[in-house]
């Protein structure tokens, strides 16, 4: 039916069209259905058109036919109305409409009742606070703003909201007339009115103070729509930091008590919620009031515990107000009590089938994990789980989180992740950010440059277009520092330095890497060229003439090499004559292919590097001028003799004393301290070593990561999760280990990371595959030097202990060394050696690890029985070597001794200091037992059980209650904990 | 601050824009587009909210849809916006323009171009929320046509000059 209409309606435009120039159509037809229908054809043919150039030449047509009607002077106003509409409606496909302007305003001025709203709204579509015409509006706004008419003075109004401009004198003249209308009797205008203030305070915050008591009333007015306008002004104020109200907290809060108690008409509800909207923008005004201010906030307290229990609604809107709710909770100052509700209000949030209420959950979570950090460690596994979301919205939510969540022990991991999901596809804004984000973690937290440098550059390894701009600066800074070591100095080169000048080297060799990379590794090179003395020359030059020649590098790159082979040159690393042929090379192919034009700054500067390898100025490496002065001292050779007959020491050559760095610049040092160096064995890229050098900041920020590990627990819903795991396939198996691994890794201090080390691996792989430097063997075979390490290891750990027992109890490091190396055979339960205390204690291992496990609680029990034996060893006296134990015994504790154990872990913790120290020396033989802050927590929890299952006697439990709480929730990580290095060794294995 | 609300069908064509930031002309149509482009490819069971908009304004700044039979809702907010209040003010605009046009479809948009234009000036102003309340804003713009006809106007007409 409405078809058929439509058709006939098709009809008309045409008519019409030809109409104005003869007989215009609204003189003799009744002027409402003309114009309605007209209006309606038009849209119409426009809809039918079929193709987009149809479409555009019967629009074109018609503009220019609106364009001669609105012309001409006998058009009625309505009749000028209409066309607007269809001006607007061109507008809204994109033509030009713009001859139209000056009508709308014309419209606005002159019309009268709903042609002058049209002329307002059109005007308002049409136009923009900076056009030009707009200020041709303002004299009839002033004019409309004094009228009687409410719909007058609301249309302009509106008009004053979205036209007037920040600067000029517009506001100072508009502001008197909208602040009378703030004491309009209706409340229609009094909004609107609200709302222009609040438009002006946006746009010049200078009448923020002009404004003030205006704005203190609207709080109190009867109405609440303009109240809730009254509550934005004063969030906006609060932002700009310029409120300084004292009884404001407790206007709002009333405010908000009055709503709660639904002592408003109920018309304000909206799906059974009084006034949502106000609520979210007062709990926001709030959150600002409160933040750190101890007053403010424990006025708060009472009204959001209030509004927590008062959500049971199924809407979605008291959603809204429960995240604002929460988000207020982790802004103010922090109240225990709240802050555990918020987080069972958050694990449901993010619990959530919906994904709306889960990308809200994960921003509250965000928030939340801010102020209390264990509040995560009840959802971790949701976490994994949404990093995988299909909803890439909620998986970008999910990186902020992940970023907000980094400390020390995890920003490994975290920042793998970061990595991974840059590799997927999105837009250029985020990847920045995300780089960026990345960026800011290295900084934050450089362990040791390396591992930052190993971002970058795997950042860098393709050409991406959303880099930060001034990412080249901060890397340089960041790698300057380390760096800028002491170097005047006997000391050897930090292995940091050598393995920065190693992976630059590596990064060279990549073909399309990109020109950040080309820059900063040739600034590396250049800074640390004496390193790069034993490379043969014309490989150095091959490379860097290959980097220079790519095609898609800029000018720029190709100057930062440049001054690398100057560099070079200076430093007596390569020779004159084939840095001259190299350089000569680059000129010919640079004119070849930059024969459109010339690029003179880089033709000079080769020419320079040529003119200096003809008169060579080198440079002592170390950084002083060798060719101004004698350094061999010629002419003291008397008076050396003389002394040196008279049975004078001879004198050595400070770099000569550097005796390995003579031998082996680059690799030297690696070799030598690969046993105890954290940093070399991060480039080698063995998994179990790149969670070495983590344990060097075992003793630093003990607060920050401890906190990880809460009251109430940490892993508890995953045992529970592994035990309901363990009837069902070995594939779901797998899966869930590997996301605990990952859990594990992300959420605590443990650096069980398995999973991300084996992409570690992967991408450490892709760095010392195929080096082809020619230097010392031993030193650059990185992965059979990590075999040999692997082998090293055990007997490294040997030695720690024979060290550590030595000083107590000689005697016991035998029984004690029997016992580890036949553990090893996995036959440790048959173990003729091992004490009844040890076999009590794996027989509840085993009970725990399930039968599933079997194969891998030879693992355990070798590392348990390191511990074990120690302690037994030890008797009760020996407690600083319990460090070394990885895993608790499962044991039944309520059995054992309660004071012992205090004791032990008193005792624990004050040898602890002292033991650090060794720590880190020996951190490198513990291989993959993973120390980080918050394990030193644990550790002494292990004492205690390790003590009870050394323990005889059963005693009376002097404080058992809530340590025992404590305890047991600390225990129920270890399922995990235990899996994760479970798979690890099988890895190893395998 | 609300940036921007687009309507558009689901062929892309847009049935309604209103941009409270100004952009050119030509910057409009192509955030219409682009925003058509990133709305139309998600499933209807994800979640509403879509970050990653390159032309409005970066990391700071928030898509907020909802999709009704032939129709997508797209409000453009900045971060200081409460996600679920938007989108529950989509559902009140919606709610609203259903009650003046007795079941709304999609042409009733753009053969009501000012009427819908009215109600949104109602809802938001200057890219301000305004007024929430359902049932205050059908009031008002009842009493805008009342006030109108007592004066002698009706819809597209008007004051008979003799």
């Amino acid at each position: 039916m409405s078809d058929i209409i439509e058709k006939t309606l098709a009809s008309l435009p045409k008519l019409f069209s030809d109409g104005p120039r003869g007989s215009p159509g609204e003189k003799t037809m009744p002027q409402k259905k003309i114009m309605g229908r007209a209006f309606q054809g038009f849209l119409c043919s426009v809809s039918r058109c079929r193709s987009l150039t149809e479409e555009k030449t019967y629009i074109t047509h018609e503009l220019k036919q609106i364009q001669e009607s609105l012309n001409r002077t006998d058009v009625s106003q309505g009749t000028v109305g209409e066309l607007l509409f269809r001006l607007i409606y061109c507008h809204l496909l994109g033509y030009d409409v713009s001859f139209g302007f000056i009508h709308t305003i014309k419209l606005a001025q002159q019309g009268t009742g709903l042609e002058k709203r049209m002329g307002y709204i059109a005007a308002i579509l049409l136009l923009h606070q900076d056009h030009e015409l707009s200020l041709l509006l303002m004299n009839t706004i002033q004019k409309d703003l004094q009228s009687t008419n409410i719909l007058d003075n609301c249309i302009a109004l509106s008009a004053v909201c979205h036209l007037v401009q920040s600067d000029g004198g517009v506001i100072s003249m508009m502001l008197p007339l909208v602040q009378k209308k703030l004491q309009h009797p209706r409340e229609l205008v009094r909004m609107r009115a609200a709302c222009c203030i609040l438009r002006f305070i946006r746009l010049t915050p200078s009448y923020q103070r002009h404004l003030q008591d205006n704005c203190r009333k609207l709080l109190y007015d009867k109405d609440p729509g303009v109240m809730s306008i009254g509550v934005k002004i004063q969030l906006q104020l609060l932002k700009s930091g310029l409120q300084s109200i004292e009884t404001l907290t407790s206007d709002l809060c009333s405010i908000l008590q009055q709503i709660m108690n639904r002592s408003l008409p109920s018309s304000f509800e909206y799906h059974g919620i009084p006034l949502p909207w106000l609520q979210i923008d007062i709990l926001r005004a709030l959150a600002c009031l409160g933040k750190e201010n101890k007053k403010n906030s424990e006025s708060m307290y009472p009204l959001l515990r209030d509004l927590l229990d008062k959500f049971n609604t199924k809407a979605r809107m008291s959603y809204a107000v429960m995240y604002e709710c929460i988000v207020t909770i982790t802004r103010i100052v922090p109240h225990r009590a709240l802050l555990t509700e918020a987080s069972v209000r958050v694990k449901r949030f993010i619990g959530s089938t919906s994904y709306v209420l889960k990308y809200i959950g994960v921003k509250a979570l965000t928030h939340l994990i801010a102020v209390s950090p264990e509040s995560i460690t009840d959802c971790q596994m949701i976490v994994v789980e949404l990093l995988e979301d299909p909803d890439p919205a909620i998986q970008s939510k999910t990186v902020d989180l992940l970023f907000s969540m980094a400390n020390e022990s995890n920003v490994k991991v975290v920042c793998s992740k970061l990595i991974e999901h840059l590799a997927r596809p999105r837009k250029d804004f985020s990847e920045s950010e995300l780089i960026d984000r990345i960026l800011t973690l290295t900084e934050k937290y450089s362990l040791d440059g390396v591992w930052g440098y190993d971002m970058v550059l795997t950042i860098l390894r393709e050409e991406r277009s959303g880099l930060p701009r001034d990412m080249v600066d901060r890397v340089l800074n960041q790698l300057s520092q380390v760096l800028n070591y002491p170097r005047d100095t006997s000391r050897q080169v930090p292995e940091a330095v050598q393995s920065l000048v190693k992976k630059s080297v590596q990064g060279l060799f990549q073909e399309n890497c990109s020109k950040e990379l080309v820059k900063i590794a040739s600034w590396v090179l250049s800074e640390c060229s004496f390193l790069l003395k034993n490379m043969p020359d014309d490989k150095v030059m091959s490379l860097l003439q290959k980097q220079f020649l790519r095609e898609s590098l800029d000018t720029l790159t190709r100057l930062w090499i440049l001054s690398c082979v100057t560099s070079l040159l200076c430093g007596g690393i390569v020779q004159p004559g084939v840095v001259t042929k190299a350089v000569r090379d680059m000129r010919d192919r640079c004119v070849s292919f930059c024969d459109t034009t010339q690029d003179y700054t880089l033709l000079q500067k080769l020419l320079e590097c040529e003119r200096l390898c003809a008169q060579p100025l080198t440079v002592d490496p170390q950084g002083r001028d060798l060719t101004q002065f004698d350094f061999t001292l010629s002419y003291l050779d008397d008076f050396v003799c003389d002394s040196l007959e008279g049975e004078t020491k001879p004198y050595i050559h400070k770099n000569l004393r550097m005796s390995p760095l003579k031998v082996d610049p680059l690799f030297s040092g690696f070799a030598e301290n690969a046993g105890s160096g954290s940093v070399a064995s991060d480039s080698s890229g063995k998994p179990t070593k790149s969670a070495t050098s983590d344990s060097k900041n075992v003793d630093l920020k003990l607060e920050g990561v401890s906190r990880v590990w809460g009251e109430e627990g940490f892993l508890e819903p995953d045992t529970s999760v592994v035990d309901s795991h363990h009837a069902e396939s070995d594939q779901k198996q797998r899966e869930l280990e590997k996301k605990q691994e990952l859990a594990a890794a992300l959420f605590s201090g443990f650096h069980s990371q398995s999973k991300s080390d084996a992409q570690d691996k992967e991408r450490k792989d892709l760095w010392s595959e195929d080096v082809p430097l020619n230097l010392n063997s031993t030193s650059l075979d990185w992965r059979a030097l990590s075999a040999e390490e692997s082998e090293r290891k055990g007997s490294s750990t040997e030695e720690m202990d024979r060290q550590e027992a030595d000083r107590r109890d000689p005697g016991s490091v035998l029984l004690d060394l029997s016992d580890q190396e036949k553990s090893t055979e996995g036959v440790l339960s048959q173990d003729p050696l091992s004490v009844d205390d040890t076999e009590h204690v794996q027989q509840g291992h085993e009970q725990s690890c399930g039968e599933s496990q079997d194969s891998k609680t030879t693992t355990h029990q070798h590392e348990q029985s390191v511990g074990l034996s120690v302690n037994q060893k030890g008797g009760g006296g020996i407690q600083g070597m319990n460090y070394l134990s990885r895993e608790p015994p499962p044991l039944s504790f309520e059995s054992f001794p309660e004071d012992r154990i205090q004791d032990s872990s008193e005792q624990f913790s004050g040898l602890y200091d002292g033991v650090e120290e060794e720590e880190d020396d020996d951190s490198e033989s513990q291989g993959d037992s993973v120390y980080s802050l918050s394990q030193l927590d644990l550790d002494t929890v292990r004492v205690r059980g390790e003590v009870r299952g050394s323990g005889a006697v059963c005693d009376s439990d002097s404080d058992g209650g809530s340590r025992q709480g404590s305890e047991l929730s600390l225990y129920s990580q270890y399922q995990v904990l235990e899996d994760s290095h479970d798979s690890e060794h099988n890895e190893k294995v395998s | 601050m609300i940036k921007a609300i687009l309507v558009f069908n689901n062929h892309g064509k847009p049935r309604l824009s209103k941009f409270y930031q100004y952009f050119p002309e030509d910057l409009q149509q192509q955030i219409i587009r682009e925003t058509f482009h990133l709305v139309s490819k998600r499933d209807d069971n994800v979640c509403n909210f879509l970050e990653g908009g390159t032309l409005i304004g970066g990391s700071d700044y928030k898509i907020i849809y909802r999709h009704y039979a032939t129709l997508f809702f797209v409000f453009c907010v900045d971060s200081s916006e409460s996600e679920l209040g938007i989108l529950d003010l989509i559902q009140v605009f919606v709610e609203t323009l259903d009650k003046c046009f007795e079941n709304v479809c999609e042409l009733d948009l753009i053969f009501h171009v000012d009427k819908v234009h009215n109600i949104l000036s109602e809802l938001v102003m200057g890219g301000m929320v305004l007024e929430t309340n359902m049932s205050e804003i059908l009031t008002r713009i009842e009493e805008q046509s009342k006030l109108e006809k007592s004066e002698g106007f009706g819809p597209w007409n008007l004051k008979s000059k003799g």
